[in-house]
């Protein structure tokens, strides 16, 4: 069933609810405390409101966290590089995931929330066979 | 050396390393119908290019807070919960210029025809803002159709917006097809003047049967009217959402005439399968709906398509594009919702009535609802003096005609204008795609008007008109010329020479 305008915006106070009072990050406490409320209570469409949450809150967690893909496992030094280098660039606290994929051959792949920095030969390797695909 | 070495690794030092590319990408989150919700993509616009991991091209038209709601371009079938979806930073662009003329392609710009790939320059993007109130002039260029009915009572301009609107079977498709016939005649025509200025056609044909399409494409193509056409095909077979993005396609390929200073003709065939495209693809995507649910922009979409449409000025290129759209009513109701749409939108209709069709009178282009707002300024000057009157006194026919019905007892006067009324009647029907040249109609017209076909029985008009023109042609072409040529009004010489040619095939015809 689809949530109805009043869910939506009942699910967006209680997301702001569970950010907290700091910076924007969503807060493990308040995360629990809105949910139990809400399961207590249970208003028109809660289930409903707690699924719009969840993607809200997914969401938010996704932009708070990096996930960096490489090949082959990253040294300790390179690791607290990248996290360095990330924590400056975006000017926020992030979490920082590493994971080895062999897939994508060499380089990196760092994802965080909805935007991909893509520097992998896999990558490129697609890049030249479209271009050569066209040409 | 130490200077060659220097240089060279400066060189060396400018080569930047392959950097890494940033991307904004979203995740299938349902799909269905042509339609994908997706998560993510924080940074999509309205209308970019979307791309699918199978290839296949999206386009996002729904932003909302979380999610985004994209329509899929081609074969859905593929797209799958959980897929990758990445942003393009494009907006959807078709292929446009004179390398599509002669070739059938689909929404997208790709020819179907088997005629091998097509090689152009530019592509446009599918929307963009129509010309402004600056850049255009107003509509004084005659378009003519070559049919009589429609060039002598409800003149179409180069520029003008005029849409065809009937119930099914009816004649649209005939009156847009005989209109693109008629501008591949006169272009072959005026090729060797150098001041001549041809009208480039595109034919939209939106959510119509493959059989339909393929028997427009072989009339074009036997009177050899396709080099000078592009047909942009979205059959009904295809998804709503190619149907959608068709009229737009063919808009641009239009524009692309118009802004290079020529003038172009599109038809869209028909509006009506293209509004219910867009109202299945709005409630899949979930907006809200209204009368007879369609979305709340139908209006707006048609609007800004047709707006499109414009006679430019000399600063801007002098071009013109001229849209013909069609419309199909239900029942002959011209009050719902689309057709007063588009009938608000447009610059005049042509009315066509199922009841005229089925007496025989074809084209059955109804004379009180039929209108153009741009009228006679749209008109050769010497049709405009023959043609002048016709309107009116077809109008007071019929409702002479009506009244006559109750009695007999009839005045001379009455009984003159019944029967010439009659006799336009019969003269202005015409068989599809036998079309008339402009100094052909302004002869047949100025006949009427000066009584040389009251003399004649009904049945024998048709007959007339047939061997009035084939003797036109044969003994006095350049009289036929000489109308031709100037198209300025009839003046007492050439009134004259009018009259004793007509007199001398009165003596011939039986």
């Amino acid at each position: 069933m689809k949530l109805k305008k009043t869910g939506r915006i009942l699910s967006r106070k209680l997301f702001l609810l569970c950010l907290g009072r700091g910076k924007g990050k969503v807060a493990e406490d308040c995360v629990f405390a809105v949910v139990d409320a809400l399961l207590e209570k249970k208003p028109r469409q809660y289930l409903q409101i707690l699924r719009e949450l969840l993607r809200r809150i997914r969401s938010a967690l996704a932009n708070s966290q990096a996930r960096v893909q490489s090949a082959m496992p990253l040294s300790a030094r390179e690791r607290s590089l990248v996290r360095k280098r990330l924590m400056s660039f975006y000017n926020k606290d992030l979490e920082v995931w590493f994971e080895n994929s062999a897939e994508v051959l060499g380089g990196l792949r760092i994802q965080i929330g909805s935007e991909v920095w893509d520097g992998t030969i896999l990558s490129h390797l697609r890049h030249v066979s479209s271009f050569l695909l066209d040409a | 050396m130490s200077r060659i070495l220097q240089e060279i690794e400066s060189k060396i030092g400018s080569i930047r390393a392959v950097s890494p590319t940033r991307v904004h990408v979203g995740v299938v989150q349902e799909v269905g119908d042509g339609v994908a919700q997706i998560d993510g993509l924080s940074r999509v616009v309205l209308n970019e290019m979307l791309e699918f991991p199978r290839g296949e091209v999206g386009l996002a038209l729904n932003l909302e807070e979380t999610s985004i709601g994209a329509i899929i371009l081609g074969d859905y079938t593929s797209v799958r919960e959980g897929d990758e979806v990445r942003c393009t930073g494009k907006l959807l662009q078709i292929p446009v210029g004179l390398a599509l003329l002669g070739r059938v392609v689909n929404a997208l710009g790709v020819p179907i025809d088997g005629k091998g790939p097509i090689s152009t320059e530019e592509s446009y993007p599918l929307e963009r803002n129509a010309p402004s109130i600056i850049q255009r002039q107003p509509v004084t260029q005659s378009l003519q159709t070559g049919i009589i009915s429609i060039d002598a009572m409800i003149p179409i301009g180069r520029g003008q917006r005029q849409l065809i609107i009937g119930d099914r079977s009816t004649g649209k498709t005939t009156i847009a097809l005989d209109t693109i016939l008629n501008q591949a005649v006169i272009n072959r025509t005026g090729t060797n003047d150098p001041n001549f200025r041809p009208v480039y056609s595109v034919y939209v044909a939106i959510g119509q049967k493959n059989a339909s399409i393929a028997r427009v494409i072989s009339i074009l193509e036997s009177r050899d009217a396709l080099r000078y056409t592009v047909v942009v095909c979205a059959t009904a077979s295809e998804s709503a959402t190619v149907q959608y993005i068709a009229p737009f396609a063919g808009m641009s390929m239009g524009e692309w005439f118009m802004e290079h200073g020529r003038d172009a003709l599109v038809v869209f065939d028909d509006l009506s399968k293209h509004a219910v495209a867009y109202r299945q693809i709005s409630l899949l995507l979930k907006r809200p709906s209204g009368r007879e649910a369609y979305p709340g922009d139908i209006f707006y979409l048609h609007s800004r398509l047709l707006e499109r449409s414009a006679r430019l000025n000399a600063e801007a290129g002098n071009g013109s594009l001229t849209a013909l759209p069609i419309i199909e009513t239900q029942a002959g109701d011209v009050s719902s919702y689309i057709p007063t749409n588009v009938i608000s939108i447009t610059d005049g209709q042509i009315y066509l009535e199922t009841e005229l069709f089925y007496q025989g009178i074809r084209p059955a282009v109804s004379v009180g609802l039929s209108v153009s707002r741009v009228g006679s300024a749209a008109q050769a000057k010497v049709m405009k003096q023959v043609a002048g009157r016709i309107r009116g006194d077809l109008a007071q026919f019929r409702e002479l005609a009506a009244f006559a019905q109750f009695g007999s007892d009839l005045d001379a006067k009455t009984r003159l204008q019944l029967s010439r009324g009659q006799r336009i009647v019969e003269l202005f029907k015409q068989r599809q795609h036998s079309l008339l040249s402009l100094p052909h109609q302004v002869i047949l017209l100025w006949g009427v008007k000066n009584g040389f076909l009251d003399a004649l029985a009904v049945d024998q008009i048709h007959e007339y008109d047939a061997k009035l023109i084939e003797f036109m042609n044969s003994r006095k072409s350049t009289l036929v010329e000489k109308i031709s040529e100037t198209q300025q009004v009839i003046d007492d010489e050439l009134e004259k020479e009018l009259k004793y040619a007509l007199e001398e095939f009165a003596k011939l015809f039986p």
